[in-house]
């Protein structure tokens, strides 16, 4: 499932990347640094843009975790995070619809790409924080320096616990954090806390639920 | 999505696919939800 929603935020970054002026909505790391890159080559117009994308991103977030937070807690998937991403699926309809009526229109007084790329990053900022909220530990839906980061931590976490272990287990156990991280699968409790080493976590919880 | 929004210039309609997968996770977790099943 954040598989999916990693490859919906995808979508919506190369949408804005190519039709909203290269900013990217969903990828907030990309988006820092084409802020930082558009002073130093004069462009205030660029510069907007990832301001716009940056604070929408934010306002998403905050309106999704306020509507996550409010679910029960100690359960994978809540319903309220399905009705944070049905708010998300209703903000891109109404982007794709209005982003439809206004493309190849001509020059407009003011820039239309602003409110778009508002509410794109809006959309990808309550994606993130319905993601969040599912608690699958350095997975994440749109960004994906800290889910690689993650995923090379328990890599080597998963060499050194398995370094007693058979050949074949030591094979099995090095390709399921991976895996487990594509599949975004819940890992309760803490991977490498006391109580995951001691139950014999990393044999035990290495299939999606 | 980028052939469909830089090489055809209609990024609109390429917002249909990222809309259809996030109505498809929407739908999963409903149903698994009605099943009492972790949709994840």
């Amino acid at each position: 499932m954040l598989t999916l929603l990693a490859l919906a935020a995808g979508c919506v970054d190369a949408a804005s990347f190519l039709g909203l002026g290269q900013v990217m909505t969903a990828a907030m790391t990309g988006n820092t640094v084409l802020l930082g890159l558009a002073p130093g080559q004069a462009d205030a117009e660029g510069s907007l843009r990832a301001i716009v994308a940056l604070a929408a991103f934010v306002a998403g977030a905050l309106a999704g975790a306020a509507i996550v937070d409010r679910g029960p807690g100690g359960v994978v998937w809540a319903p309220a995070v399905t009705a944070a991403l049905a708010l998300e699926l209703v903000v891109l309809v109404v982007l794709a619809l209005t982003w439809h009526v206004l493309e190849g229109r001509p020059a407009w007084p003011i820039d239309y790409r602003h409110p778009l790329i508002a509410a794109a990053g809006l959309a990808m900022g309550i994606q993130s924080a319905a993601a969040q909220r599912i608690g699958v530990p350095g997975v994440t839906t749109t960004y994906v320096t800290g889910t690689l980061t993650s995923m090379a931590a328990r890599l080597v976490g998963w060499l050194r616990s398995s370094s007693a272990a058979a050949p074949n287990d030591r094979v099995r156990d090095v390709g399921a954090p991976w895996l487990q991280g594509a599949c975004g699968s819940p890992m309760e409790p803490e991977p490498y806390s006391p109580a995951w080493r001691t139950s014999g976590g990393h044999r035990s919880r290495c299939h999606p639920a | 999505v980028t052939g469909i929004a830089g090489e055809v210039g209609w990024p609109s309609a390429a917002l249909l696919l990222p809309i259809t997968i996030v109505a498809a996770v929407i739908l999963i977790a409903a149903l698994a939800y009605r099943r009492r099943a972790a949709p994840v």
